[in-house]
């Protein structure tokens, strides 16, 4: 017994000696990640948050005599109707491009799931949309898309379908079915690069019981893919969501949020206040209100990937 | 309360958090430097180099480096000029207020220059243009808009103004004559237009640059910009919607900016069009297209529209005498008048005009706009951005058919009156 607790005091003190450096070093090796985050997240988030507690107007703040006003501006957002009607443009244009999204992405997907010659080359291809920067991306579906010279008027003229051009980015409804294609089309290789990391995780042996059990290619996908594709589609809804709600960039060289306020997502309301009204306490505040929904999905994301990691 | 003694808010660190994510935070960087609207800034530097901002892109950058350059090689003092980017330069110029950091010499949109003077971020030049004794040479429009609270802020650099194009060709072998009335506008623009080929075009893009032609027409009714949702209002939104009922505009002028109306133009699709004298180089070159420029048609009044460019020195400016002689140096008439052809822009001084290059008919229209060119005044320029986009709103609910004249130019007033409370 004596020897037991002798044999375990030893190190036990060794191990008190050398913490200190050891707990200084762990430290140091996160340092930089967690200055990063907090120079480049916390702090802004901080300060956004601060600033909407203020009346802002440029000329004030640039003076230093803005003046603290607490939970005003909330208030007066709370009752801003362009505020609700950017709710719901952004919802409707969040939850369509994820929809869009993923059935692209999953067609992809299950395209590439299977060998074929070129098969890389083609991905590869596939793939560019995403890493193009969306400036380049959007520039070229306005192009596209444009009433006097695009090149979808001219394909839809010559096939007799329409008479005369139509400016699908001068009208509500269609600009906004062309801001969600352009996004989907950003989006849907990355929705396809998760896809297919869960489908070939799903055992091939499945799909050879199945078929051997007379299902065919339709209830094998119904049945097999997409139950156990399901863990990957969340993330794939949930990142889709949390990146989606935030566009600006697509949508502003695009629409500028028009034509009116058919495609004013929240980020276009934000930016608008800020940097066309110059009222930055009200821009800050549409801001932090914005932040509320990705928020809580991200926490959902990272409370069910937790769970994940845990089984 | 001051934000530095709330929340501990410092300047520098408003600076540090405007870096952040959201975007919104680039401008709420804020730092010191505010408070010093009407301080003449101080001359600590030596005034052998010099500091230039402009948003002059494309074709329009080679000009006023050209120019800046001569000015280098004639004083020896090095101007370094930087673009920014139009759509990027106000939330620039604002963010390096905050730090400190601004040029000497800030070229700046006219209509943000009483902005810029409430800010603080420029200095009161009255007692410099004053003693230079020149201010009566230039036009009454762009020198009006230098002004702010009494004081002095700015020296116009250039000037636009808006006219009425008119292809000759399309006019006289549909019979037509150049209207000089909206009424004439109206009947001439029905009658050339035909399937695709359209009477009138005009920007009405989405944000401010849309707004111009509407204004226009709004103005000619007799109307007031604080009063949007007047006679003048539906009198001008009516007339619009007639011209679109009759085929003569396209709806994509909803879509079109500036560059896309002048290549409708250009095309031979629009018999006329509103637009700025910026193009009268690229449409003097366009080939065999014939083509006339007209003042700006009347309807209770005779209106054109200011567009304009000031020279401002700011209020970090540690070489504001040396700034000051180069912007004085480069409003001399012979100065301007080998620059400003290559511009497409008009003087902004009498002087200046009185040049043979100005004599040319096309030139003398868009000159003689300048009278009559209209701008908001001190009260309504700090905040015309958000009046404008405010237009451009009504205009497109009323041509795209969402809802009603009545109820978009309301809205429209709604917003102005927000904005001017």
């Amino acid at each position: 017994m004596s020897t037991t607790v002798r044999a375990a005091s030893a190190p036990a003190k060794a191990t008190t000696r050398r913490r200190p450096r050891r707990h200084w070093s762990r430290y140091a090796y996160i340092a930089p990640a967690v200055v990063f985050v907090a120079a480049t997240t916390l702090y802004p988030l901080y300060y956004n948050i601060s600033l909407s507690l203020y009346d802002a107007p440029i000329q004030k703040f640039l003076a230093g005599t803005i003046e603290f006003v607490g939970l005003a501006n909330y208030a007066e957002e709370l009752r801003n109707p362009q505020l609700w009607t950017g709710l719901r443009v952004s919802l409707i244009y969040t939850i369509a491009t994820i929809a869009l999204m993923y059935v692209i992405g999953l067609a992809l997907a299950v395209f590439f799931n299977r060998k074929f010659v070129g098969r890389n080359a083609v991905r590869a291809a596939i793939f560019l949309p995403y890493i193009l920067p969306s400036v380049v991306a959007a520039n070229v579906w306005r192009w596209i898309l444009d009433g006097s010279y695009g090149l979808v008027n001219h394909a839809l003229m010559s096939v007799g379908i329409i008479d005369a051009p139509v400016f699908w980015l001068g009208q509500g409804n269609s600009a906004m079915v062309a801001v969600v294609l352009a996004t989907a089309w950003t989006m849907a290789p990355f929705a396809m690069l998760l896809l297919l990391a869960g489908l070939q995780n799903i055992p091939k042996g499945l799909y050879e019981a199945a078929s051997l059990d007379g299902a065919g290619p339709v209830t094998r996908f119904r049945r097999i893919t997409l139950p156990l594709l399901r863990p990957v589609s969340l993330v794939v809804a949930l990142l889709g969501f949390i990146y989606t709600f935030r566009t600006f960039d697509t949508i502003f060289i695009m629409t500028k949020g028009g034509p009116g306020d058919a495609t004013t997502v929240l980020p276009i309301l934000a930016y608008n206040e800020a940097f066309v009204n110059f009222e930055l306490g009200s821009g800050a505040t549409i801001n932090t209100l914005m932040l509320v929904i990705p928020t809580v999905l991200a926490l959902f994301y990272f409370r069910a990937t937790r769970k994940e990691d845990a089984l | 309360m001051n934000i530095v003694d709330h929340l501990n808010l410092t300047r520098r660190r408003l600076l540090i958090g405007g870096l952040g994510a959201a975007g919104l935070g680039a401008i709420a960087a804020c730092t010191p430097g505010g408070g010093n609207a009407g301080e003449e800034a101080e001359q600590t530097g030596d005034g052998s180099s010099l500091t230039f901002w402009h948003y002059y892109g494309g074709g329009a950058t080679a000009p006023i480096e050209a120019l800046l350059a001569k000015y280098t090689q004639e004083s020896g003092v090095a101007v370094t000029p930087r673009l920014i980017p139009f759509g990027d330069f106000n939330r620039t110029l604002l963010q390096s207020a905050t730090s400190g950091d601004l040029p000497d010499i800030a070229l700046v949109n006219a209509f943000d220059t009483a902005l810029f003077a409430d800010s603080g971020m420029i200095v009161d030049l009255s007692d410099r243009v004053e003693e230079w004794g020149e201010s009566d040479q230039y036009f009454s429009g762009p020198m009006a808009t230098t002004t702010f609270d009494g004081a002095t802020y700015a020296v116009p650099h250039v000037a636009d103004t808006y006219s009425l194009w008119v292809n000759n060709a399309t006019l006289a072998a549909a019979g037509q004559q150049a209207p000089t009335t909206w009424t004439e506008v109206e009947a001439v623009a029905a009658a050339v237009s035909e399937g695709q080929n359209f009477g009138l075009v005009f920007c009405g893009i989405e944000g401010v640059e849309g707004s111009t032609a509407w204004i226009l027409r709004f103005l000619a009714a007799g109307g007031d910009i604080r009063d949007l949702d007047s006679d003048a209002g539906l009198a001008a939104m009516d007339s619009f919607l007639r011209l679109k009922d009759a085929g003569a505009i396209s709806e994509g002028v909803l879509t079109w900016n500036e560059d896309d109306v002048t290549l409708q133009f250009q095309n031979g699709t629009a018999a006329m069009m509103i637009n700025s004298a910026s193009y009268l180089s690229s449409l003097a070159e366009a080939g065999d297209l014939d083509f006339s420029v007209v003042p700006m048609p009347s309807d209770t009044d005779q209106f054109s529209f200011l567009s304009a460019e000031n020279l401002t020195i700011t209020k970090d400016s540690a070489n504001a005498d040396a700034a000051w002689e180069l912007i004085t140096w480069m409003q001399q008439p012979d100065v301007m008048n080998e620059y400003l052809p290559e511009r497409n822009k008009l003087p902004v001084r009498s002087d200046t005009a009185e040049a043979e290059i100005w004599a040319d008919e096309t030139r003398q229209v868009f000159i003689s706009q300048l009278d009559v060119a209209w701008a908001p005044d001190e009260e309504v320029a700090p905040v015309s951005a958000e009046i404008f986009t405010g237009i451009q709103n009504a205009l497109q609910v009323s041509l795209s058919g969402s809802g009603t004249p009545a109820d978009a130019l309301a809205a429209a007033q709604a917003t102005a009156d927000e904005a001017l409370a």
